[in-house]
């Protein structure tokens, strides 16, 4: 029996935490030209924000109510994770100020740390050129993944198991739903937040970088910093993303583990296949792409890819149908992706100027530019 | 200032040395590809540079704009030693190039791409750009204003919204004219502006850039070998072959200097 409700409130979530993600990378990847095959490691920022920061601070607000000192409640938030988050998370579900304190504090230090993370990522990126590049950022994704695994000071001693998050919506009595209502009103924002970006000199310098870098050097552009500053902005957001995932206990649960939120096809494949589907460069795209794949694909697959597999009978190919069911938004995505890229190769929504000027003010300005010659 | 007035004060500076190399020695492994050249390029001039393929002109152009450094020698603009400056630190200064096949931003529209050149654009801080429009769009508009009119100039103003990418080969040379233009160029370094363009769209590139450095007092050094076109709108002129320089001084002498005959049919 499928619960309604559910399946959309956590589609909903979903959709939101990857345009977020989505749109991150579009900054690096569609608007910049760098291809950036480690994604994963700065949204990884994000959920190690919220398990050992974030939790260390509500852990710290509360200690008085538990009767430990501040000191204390910041060293069990890691030595005895399990047992003490679960008394904080009980104290959390009567301490608005406590629960509130730690998710701005979230929202704040996670693109902070993310956008530092991306520009220490950005000096190989100003001497490697694409698929060195890439796999520099795959690399190093996956060495700090190794590193935080096993380094347990920041995600705890096992690395499947992770730290337990902090409870922060639970006051509300609500918290699944608030949490969404939180990833939502975040992911609403950014994507206002790209379109102004977008279509601002900005937008455009970036995209001219992307175009030719020589050309933008030629007409006085520093091409390196452009993508410096691409790589901090692009992964601050994607920090960002982090944090609203591990937040939300509908996509990662009461706990973020590293090898979860370093998990290169959650975070850094996926983000691809929908920035190619949606139109590189293209935040409308990117987000048409995100609603579509996510409220079509995975949210009914994930439910019926077992029925469907019986339905179609793989079994007499010589498939095992859990192993097709389990493949299949892989698939499905795949051959979307075939589709689009034969029919449309910009993508659903193609990348379209910048607009720093509204349209209607165009006409005007060309009038008064041929009044006084240059 | 009026017309007249502003043109004799242009008339008056024409004819300092606005940029100057010294000695440019360039090896590529065992090719040396300049060989000692020393050139000089006067204000509100139109000096050309011919020589067969080959002979260094693109390198010598490489390394006046900054994407190649050189093994000796110096390049003096301005009475500064800009030698070892990157090539957007040169732009600033007003020391612009063109490339041989023209480098637009492709997916960018011809508004986009003349708009990208202005300088100091309050809005390319990406850390302010889309968080308050206020910090530049006061810019943005008067530069869009410049913007139409350079491109109203150049011929391209009906194209404003055309993506670089489907722009005809002359229409693009227009476009990086108007490009350098807009990031108030001083000195513009053109490779090749005729190649490739129909013979009457190279007649009106032409008539634009001896405008430009009669009127504004604007430099220019053209490599071309499509000399028999150009060669009325052409002040001065520079031979080069085998990394040297082998011949200079007024267009036609070079033309028909026996040196300069004999590297063209292969000496």
């Amino acid at each position: 029996m499928v619960n309604l409700a559910l399946l959309v409130e956590q589609t909903v979530a979903f959709i939101a935490i990857y345009y977020i993600l989505t749109a991150a990378l579009n900054v690096k990847a569609g608007m910049t030209g760098i291809p950036d095959f480690g994604h994963a490691m700065f949204f990884a920022v994000g959920g190690i924000v919220v398990g050992n920061l974030a939790g260390r601070l509500a852990a710290m607000l509360v200690a008085g109510q538990l009767g430990v000192s501040a000191g204390e409640a910041f060293r069990k938030v890691i030595e005895s994770n399990t047992a003490f988050m679960a008394e904080v998370n009980k104290v959390l579900a009567h301490s608005p100020g406590a629960s509130i304190a730690a998710i701005l504090f979230a929202l704040i230090v996670a693109p902070v740390l993310g956008g530092l993370l991306g520009w220490l990522a950005s000096y190989p990126a100003l001497r490697l050129r694409g698929d060195y590049l890439a796999i520099m950022l795959l690399a190093s994704s996956e060495a700090l993944r190794i590193f935080v695994m096993y380094y347990t000071p920041i995600m705890g001693a096992t690395p499947t198991v992770g730290l337990t998050t902090p409870a922060v919506f639970d006051w509300t009595g609500h918290p699944t739903e608030w949490s969404t209502v939180f990833v939502v009103a975040l992911a609403l924002l950014v994507f206002v937040y790209m379109e102004r970006f977008y279509n601002s000199p900005s937008g455009r310098l970036f995209r001219a970088v992307r175009d030719d870098e020589d050309s933008a050097e030629a007409i006085g552009k520093d091409v390196a910093k452009v993508r410096r500053d691409a790589m901090i902005i692009g992964s601050a957001l994607a920090a960002l993303a982090g944090v609203a995932y591990s937040f939300n206990p509908w996509l990662a649960g009461s706990s973020v583990a590293a090898q979860r939120i370093f998990d290169r096809v959650l975070w850094t494949f996926w983000p691809w296949a929908l920035m190619i589907l949606g139109g590189m460069s293209s935040n409308r795209g990117v987000g048409l792409a995100t609603v579509v794949v996510g409220a079509l694909l995975i949210g009914p697959i994930r439910i019926y890819k077992n029925d469907l597999a019986k339905a179609l009978h793989v079994e007499a190919i010589g498939i095992d149908p859990g192993n097709f069911a389990n493949a299949l938004e892989y698939i499905l995505v795949g051959a979307l992706i075939l589709a689009v890229l034969f029919f449309k190769p910009k993508g659903i929504i193609p990348e379209p100027p910048s607009r720093t000027i509204p349209r209607s003010r165009i006409p005007e300005l060309i009038e008064e530019a041929r009044r006084e010659q240059p | 200032m009026s017309v007249a007035g502003a043109e004799s004060a242009v008339e008056a500076a024409r004819g300092d040395v606005v940029l100057e190399t010294r000695g440019l020695v360039k090896r590529f492994g065992g090719i040396v590809a300049l060989n000692g050249v020393s050139i000089r390029l006067r204000r509100g001039r139109v000096t050309l540079l011919i020589g067969p393929n080959g002979s260094g002109k693109t390198t010598l152009v490489n390394v006046i704009s900054g994407f190649i450094m050189p093994d000796e020698g110096q390049v003096i603009f301005r009475g500064r030693d800009i030698t070892r400056l990157p090539p957007h630190e040169r732009v600033k200064l007003g020391l612009v190039r063109t490339f041989q096949i023209p480098k637009p931003f492709q997916n960018l529209t011809v508004l986009e791409n003349v708009l990208a050149a202005a300088e100091g654009n309050p809005g390319e801080n990406p850390y302010i750009a889309g968080v308050s429009r206020g910090a530049w769009y006061r810019f943005e508009e008067e530069a869009a204003r410049r913007a139409f009119s350079i491109l109203d100039w150049v011929g391209l103003l009906p194209k404003w919204d055309t993506r670089a990418s489907d722009l005809s080969g002359g229409q693009l040379k227009l476009l990086e004219i108007a490009r350098a233009v807009m990031k108030g160029a001083n000195t513009i370094i053109m490779d090749e502006p005729a190649a490739g363009v129909n013979p009457r769209l190279v007649h009106e590139l032409f008539s634009r850039i001896t405008s430009l450095a009669r009127e504004r007092g604007v430099t220019f050094l053209i490599i071309e070998h499509r000399i028999g076109l150009i060669s009325e709108y052409v002040d001065y002129a520079y031979a080069m072959n085998m990394g040297e320089v082998i011949a200079e001084g007024r267009p036609e002498d070079v033309f028909n200097d026996p040196r300069v005959l004999e590297s063209y049919l292969g000496g």
